[in-house]
């Protein structure tokens, strides 16, 4: 072989070997960090609904209960605006309408996060704060309506990107059926392009829970279980950038290694089944 | 009512932030070209906020251009089955990380080297650079993939075919014909790295640290500064600084997205 | 280089091809002679692109698994081209290719023959533009594009790239050329000139070609073999290709 053909494949494959080493050092070095917490006997005081740091109590489930509910809301809000852009899109709209909109859509996904947050903080919190006796404004409700518009363009592109594979196939048999278009999206397309959709709210679920701007600027951070939509909560994310900025004790950075992890297991989680998603229905919905 | 939401955003920074645009929202009451040079420091203006984000994205890019497009051009061009399926699930699982936990990995090594050869090793420009560029190294190994493998397999024989080594292949035939599709990759990529904040929040930001000094240094970012507005600003005047600075980090992410499009859209065009 | 009398250059044994869990050769045993086109017919799917790829190891790039033996006629010896110590960089250079529908690079036409020409010879750039000159003229190119070829090579006609095509692997001086189907993707009369400058470059090189259509094959083809689903089934010579296009239109199970 010559010498610089062996040289440049050389290259390639350090290159991919860096790519994919970043993986496992991040994950090296969330669980070294918090493994003494996972091997100890701790991790029961971990789960526990107590975070009082200066009486070394260091429950996270507050934490943990509060990613869910804002999760769980923010996809509330995200899912049937992302499936109503998506029929607008796909067929029912106008097409130049829907052209516009899709191309709003792109741009909303380029939006900053922290503008976002910045706007609501002064748009949203105080609307809440006036409308709503009792509540300082700052609560889920808040973040999970403005958590639901930043996750919603990553459902709607994945999802159309699915929606435009399946039609391309499947349009022509239906219009030759004599469906109409609404039939034939509601009773043809998005059945069939259900993997890719899954896919879709699957990796918008992700992004939710992932995000810590909107739930830090906009939760309230309260280390609570919330009574209503009004409460402020204080999710996972935002609890590690509270905690490592406000430099507490040893012991508080470990139950922050134990959420990094938990978060990284719930994106690998996630990524897995849409791995197993695509694979089975590849047919229909590879990559996108 | 997406499209009303969205557009009232817009209109809302467009009013907020117009207000303040000019001179003094980015160098305070410093005169502009001392403080671009550095040799008055600015206090009140968001000027070290842009160079430290232009500072930091660049350095990200740098650092994470080689290994992305090596790594893409590996998945495109060399692995087969069973070595692409795991290196694609490795990338994929890098894209989605949450960024915070980026930072937080940020955040360990620097513990790390602490307890280890460095005791006196601190959050820096360098760290969050190296953290940033794990986080956009996904998106530009992305791009770079689906740009090769977008070119029509006759194209990408010819280099072969040709009995042409591996790398003039992929500098003669394949970087010319996919390097549109790789460049809107990466700009987009820029901007993400540009609108971040969970990473640099947990790797050195600091509100009040002037232009950076070094890369083992301190520094601010547009992001940040946003971020910390929003929490505690004092006065109305710092209020509105808040606003022209989310018009700027807007400006700035909306004008890399555009031009990612824009490339994007003359691919496609060349291809069909 | 004349080739008077017919010589062999290619034979296999039990070549098995596969892709992943697909095989699309199974056992394909055929010996060619030299002198004369000799032409792969079957349907699309039938393996035959397969096979004209297993003869520069193109299939490797696509993750292909090979099995049995094919030796090829080089330099005046042969070489088992399968051998694990093969170099396919010198084996692709040795043995030309040209794909289906055109596949020059977006630079002008003088680059696309002179960048892979530089780069895979090492030869002067006074070498190189002489080298240019004489296969665009084998390819009957010199008199429509010699004054422009600082111009784009895809604003050339589909023929006219084709031929460029053919220009750009007959420059690094291969010894066997390989076509697959190069007609297919030109009008009728685009077609009929590449197949007249095949036959009258076969008496030159050691030629294969991949048609789908039998009546092309009648009129190019020495010899030829025909392939179904993975297997040759029929080595035709001269003669017998006619009445094997006639039996297959009587039967209808020709397309």
């Amino acid at each position: 072989m010559h010498f610089s053909e062996t040289f440049s494949r050389m290259l390639l494959y350090t290159a991919a070997i860096v790519s994919m080493a970043c993986v496992m050092a991040v994950f090296a070095f969330l669980v070294y960090f918090a493994w003494p917490v996972l091997a100890g006997g701790e991790w029961k005081d971990l789960l526990s609904l107590n975070w009082r740091p200066f009486q070394a109590h260091y429950g996270i489930l507050p934490m943990i209960l509060g990613s869910m509910y804002l999760t769980v809301l923010a996809m509330l809000v995200a899912c049937p605006l992302a499936a109503g852009v998506c029929l607008f899109c796909s067929g029912l709209g106008p097409g130049p309408a829907a052209g516009a909109v899709k191309a709003l859509v792109r741009f909303m996904s380029g939006i900053p996060t922290v503008v976002y947050g910045f706007v609501a903080a002064f748009t949203l919190v105080p609307f809440l704060r006036s409308h709503f006796s009792g509540s300082t404004g700052y609560c889920l409700l808040a973040a999970g309506l403005i958590l639901g518009f930043l996750i919603l363009p990553t459902i709607v592109l994945i999802g159309l990107s699915a929606l435009e594979r399946v039609d391309q196939e499947l349009s022509l048999t239906c219009s030759a059926l004599g469906l109409s278009r609404v039939q034939s999206l509601i009773h043809v397309i998005f059945p069939a392009a259900w993997p890719g959709l899954l896919a879709a709210v699957l990796l918008g679920f992700a992004r939710a829970v992932g995000d810590t701007l909107i739930a830090l600027m906009l939760a309230g951070n309260a280390p609570q279980l919330p009574g209503s939509l009004f409460d402020s909560i204080r999710t996972l994310t935002a609890h590690i950038a509270l905690v490592v900025a406000t430099d507490s004790q040893s012991q508080a950075y470990r139950s922050v290694f134990a959420a990094g992890c938990l978060l990284f297991f719930i994106a690998a989680a996630v990524n897995i089944t849409v791995f197993r998603v695509r694979q089975k229905f590849g047919g229909l919905s590879r990559d996108g | 009512m997406t499209t009303t939401v969205v557009c009232g955003l817009l209109g809302f920074i467009a009013w907020q932030g117009g207000a303040v645009l000019g001179p003094a929202l980015f160098f305070g009451d410093a005169p502009a070209w001392a403080a671009i040079s550095g040799q008055v420091p600015v206090w009140d203006g968001i000027w070290p906020a842009c160079a430290g984000t232009l500072v930091l994205v660049l350095l990200a890019a740098a650092l994470a251009l080689p290994f992305g497009l090596g790594c893409g051009l590996y998945l495109a061009v060399l692995a087969k089955g069973r070595k692409k399926a795991f290196c694609s699930l490795c990338i994929n699982q890098l894209a989605s990380t949450p960024s915070i936990v980026m930072g937080l990995f940020g955040f360990a090594m620097i513990l790390f080297l602490r307890r280890t050869f460095l005791p006196g090793a601190n959050t820096c420009l360098l760290l969050a650079g190296v953290c940033l560029a794990v986080l956009i190294l996904p998106y530009i190994v992305r791009a770079t993939q689906n740009a090769v493998e977008a070119i029509p397999l006759t194209q990408r024989l010819i280099g072969p075919s040709l009995g042409l080594t591996l790398w003039q292949n992929i500098v003669h035939c394949i970087l010319p014909q996919a390097s549109r599709g790789i460049l809107g990759g990466v700009i987009l990529a820029v901007g993400r790295a540009a609108e971040d904040t969970a990473v640099i929040l947990l790797t050195g930001v600091v509100a009040n640290a002037g232009l950076p000094r070094g890369v083992l240094g301190p520094f601010e970012a547009l992001p940040f500064t946003i971020y910390y507005l929003a929490a505690e600003y004092r006065n109305q005047s710092e209020l509105e600084i808040g606003f022209g600075a989310c018009l700027v980090l807007l400006a700035l992410t909306a004008s890399l997205f555009v031009s990612a499009r824009w490339i994007q859209r003359k691919i496609e065009n060349t291809w069909s | 280089m004349v080739l008077k009398t017919k010589k062999p250059f290619l034979e296999t044994k039990d070549l098995t091809v596969g892709f992943g869990g697909q095989v699309a050769l199974d056992g394909v045993s055929l010996a060619a002679d030299a002198g004369g086109i000799v032409c792969l017919l079957g349907r699309s799917g039938s393996g035959k692109t397969t096979f004209l790829r297993t003869l520069n190891r193109l299939n490797d790039e696509m993750g292909a698994y090979t099995k049995g033996s094919v030796n090829l006629f080089m330099d005046g010896r042969w070489c088992d081209i399968l051998a694990p110590r093969t170099d396919l960089l010198n084996l692709r250079r040795k043995v030309g290719m040209v794909f289906q529908t055109p596949n020059l690079m977006p630079v002008s036409i003088a680059k696309n023959i002179l960048v892979p020409l530089r780069l895979t010879s090492g030869l002067g750039k006074k070498q190189c533009r002489a080298r240019m000159h004489k296969v665009l003229e084998q390819t009957q190119l010199w008199q429509e594009v010699g004054h422009r070829l600082d111009e784009p090579g895809l604003s050339l006609s589909g023929g006219q790239q084709q031929r460029l095509c053919l220009a750009r692997c007959l420059a690094l001086e291969p010894q066997i050329l390989l076509l697959d189907e190069p007609t297919a993707s030109l009008d009728f009369k685009a077609g009929r000139r590449i197949e007249e400058l095949l036959i009258h470059m076969a008496r030159s090189y050691p030629m294969l070609v991949v048609s789908h259509s039998p009546a092309q094959a009648e009129r190019l083809a020495q010899a030829a073999f025909v392939f179904e689903s993975g297997k040759v089934v029929h080595k035709l010579d001269k003669a017998s290709i006619h009445r094997h296009l006639l039996e297959e239109c009587i039967t209808g199970s020709a397309k």
